[in-house]
């Protein structure tokens, strides 16, 4: 077993769910309980996702070294990128886990529909898949392979419901049914309603409970 | 049906050449994307019609002269289970890569190419001493040197090796050019096809080839390489 191994968590979701943004809340509550975390943004087009991430995250507020968040491109196919073919993501997690051993996470950001999208369970210890309401309440009862397999399904953007005529409660319930036990979190990330039930499950479900490594 | 638990060397030749063997290949355009952005917009027609000429230039003029070359060295000393002499060819590798992206999409491909061989069968001891190697930092798991320890850990010949990775490299930017819209799935494959004499004479000539006979002379190509690095949007690593 590799000892150096740094938790990975992998998160997913179609374009615009909010993945980027959920991070953003993330990793401050995060910092905030003393971990130290790095991110790996796979992006479909450009590395605007892992460069925002660094402007917000890094320079704007030090919450994370700005060489700890980097971006990688995935020749237009993120689903191979983080599924049949992980090599440029696990060589850039195993750089990480050399250089910087006192990290307690990673999370790995890739953008991918809901159809296809799993993570390869040799890259991330933990996946979760994003949605927002905006494609409306249909989407747990859909299926596929993101929403069945992730660890935590979240469901971003709740404060547009109204407007899009999605009614949570039949996505609650038709997560339930899809995903039997697994949980189905409902959030605002542009207002962090919600976020804080997103850390709580990181931290006990990956993290499990441990204390920050430079505080232990 | 056979029982042989090691596969002949056309199998194992077919499993690395997939585009399917975990390498990141897909992921690299080498250059192309900058070519198209820089010389193929608003209108493609142009680059299109020269996707031959340009292949055949990358093949002949970069991947056989200076990778398969390497990878050939590599393959060489393997088989005498000379490691000092891998990591200098890899250094040497990796030095003769003047582009940091293409540098570190290499180092990063070749590593995990390693690991995915290793995990095949029981390694061979200098497979093992030469991940070990990249793992310490001596060497940096070039491309081309990993594939070459790789291909002579499990079987496959030096000049076959050639012949695959020029075959794979060149597959690789070819599945690049229909990801940016550039080609058919049609006329993608006629271009591969139109290129076996090319790929087959190259690999020869490479695999023959000795270390001190390195050349490359493609500076439209390595230019371009070198744009891609400053692309402020890209879909490749290189």
């Amino acid at each position: 077993m590799n000892q150096r191994r740094i938790p990975r968590v992998g998160i997913g979701g179609p374009v615009g769910s909010g993945k980027t943004m959920l991070i953003e809340r993330i990793v401050p509550l995060l910092s905030e309980m003393g971990y130290r975390v790095a991110i790996i943004s796979n992006d479909v087009v450009s590395k605007e996702d892992a460069d925002r991430m660094r402007k917000n995250l890094a320079t704007e507020r030090g919450l994370v070294p700005a060489d700890l968040v980097i971006g990688v491109a995935t020749g237009g196919c993120p689903h191979t990128a983080v599924r049949e073919d992980p090599s440029m993501n696990l060589s850039v997690v195993e750089e990480l886990e050399t250089k910087h051993p006192d990290l307690d996470l990673i999370l790995i950001e890739s953008g991918g529909d809901n159809i296809t999208t799993t993570f390869s369970p040799a890259l991330a210890d933990y996946f979760i898949y994003i949605v927002d309401v905006s494609g409306g309440d249909k989407y747990p009862r859909k299926r596929g392979l993101g929403i069945e397999n992730c660890d935590l399904l979240v469901v971003n953007k709740i404060d547009l419901a109204p407007y899009v005529g999605a009614d949570l409660s039949v996505m609650e319930r038709d997560a339930r049914i899809v995903r039997g036990a697994k949980p189905t979190l409902f959030v605002n990330a542009r207002t962090s309603e919600g976020v804080s039930a997103v850390v709580q499950q990181i931290v006990k479900n990956v993290l499990f409970d441990a204390k920050p490594k430079l505080a232990a | 049906m056979t029982t042989d638990a090691v596969p002949d060397f056309e199998f194992s030749m077919m499993q690395l050449a997939d585009s399917f063997f975990p390498t990141g290949m897909f992921s690299m355009s080498s250059g192309l994307e900058a070519i198209l952005y820089e010389t193929g917009r608003p209108d493609a027609a142009p680059l299109r019609d020269r996707m031959p000429q340009l292949l055949e230039t990358y093949v002949t003029n970069q991947l056989g002269p200076v990778d398969a070359v390497l990878l050939s060295h590599a393959h060489d000393r393997a088989a005498q289970n000379d490691l000092g002499g891998i990591v200098e060819v890899d250094q040497l590798a990796h030095a003769m890569r003047t582009v940091k992206e293409a540098r570190q999409a290499s180092a990063r491909s070749g590593s995990q190419l390693l690991r995915a061989v290793a995990a095949l069968q029981p390694p061979a001891a200098i497979l093992t001493d030469y991940i070990d190697a990249v793992r310490r930092g001596d060497a940096t798991g070039s491309f081309p040197v990993a594939l070459g320890v790789a291909s002579q850990t499990i079987g496959i010949p030096k000049e076959p090796a050639c012949v695959m990775f020029l075959y794979s490299a060149a597959v690789s930017i070819v599945g690049s050019a229909l990801r940016l819209g550039l080609l058919d799935h049609l006329e993608g494959q006629r271009l591969i096809h139109h290129l076996a004499t090319t790929v087959r004479e190259t690999g020869r000539r490479s695999a023959g080839t000795p270390l001190a006979g390195l050349w490359q002379f493609d500076p439209e190509i390595q230019l371009f390489q070198i744009h891609h690095e400053r692309l402020r949007s890209k879909m490749f690593l290189t």
